[in-house]
């Protein structure tokens, strides 16, 4: 899934250790984010949204997602 | 985080019994070693690297549960590095498909030895069983709990 951590994150002048530090993931889970090759939980996705002061779809691109 | 630091406390107080027991459980049993039967050579050091492999194993987690709850910054980050979602998932899936590789690896292996000794066949296909069954019961287990 498409994101705009990265964006965001140097928007605000964060290292991926600080963001990940402030929502309780490793350095690692923000670098799989901002890949697209890890798709976050919903608690992470708010906490990440919350921390930036927007909204999950803000941050999340829900594009891609399939629909029934 | 408090209820994180007294879980840490209480694993480093079984760890640390679990390395006392080890030591004596070892110690008495190398002490009659004399009596019981002789084993090859290759057995005796496989059982003293265990020993040792597991008890540092145990001093090494010891170590760093003290560290983490003296230190609040050090206690963060391993409730971080255990509780990170990525890392569980991780962790499941590893589970799961190693799982279902070994019970491929076990049903080949029966099939082979079914060729060529009836010992190692059953054997084969016990453990085969075992190893299904296990996943079975854990699979109905997190359908009634899920």
């Amino acid at each position: 899934m498409k994101t705009r951590i990265a964006e965001l994150r140097k928007k605000n002048k964060l290292s991926q250790e600080e963001l990940a530090l402030a929502v309780g993931v490793t350095r690692q889970t923000i670098t799989s984010l901002e890949c697209g090759k890890y798709t976050a939980s919903l608690v992470l996705a708010y906490k990440i949204a919350r921390y930036f002061g927007l909204t999950i779809e803000d941050v999340f691109d829900f594009s891609d997602v399939e629909e029934l | 985080m408090e209820r994180f630091k007294d879980k840490i406390r209480k694993r480093t107080v079984l760890m640390s019994l679990s390395i006392i027991a080890i030591s004596g459980i070892y110690s008495v049993l190398s002490l009659y070693r004399g009596s019981m039967p002789a084993v090859p050579y290759f057995i005796k050091d496989l059982h003293t690297g265990a020993y040792l492999g597991i008890k540092l194993v145990l001093l090494f987690y010891v170590l760093k549960y003290i560290r983490s709850i003296r230190r609040e910054e050090a206690l963060k980050r391993l409730y971080i590095e255990e509780n990170d979602e990525r890392t569980i998932m991780i962790m499941q899936k590893s589970g799961a498909s190693g799982m279902v590789i070994c019970m491929i690896g076990f049903a080949i292996g029966t099939i082979v030895a079914g060729f060529f000794n009836a010992i190692m066949f059953f054997t084969l296909l016990s453990a085969l069983i075992f190893i299904a069954l296990v996943r079975v019961s854990i699979k109905i287990y997190y359908h009634f709990t899920m």
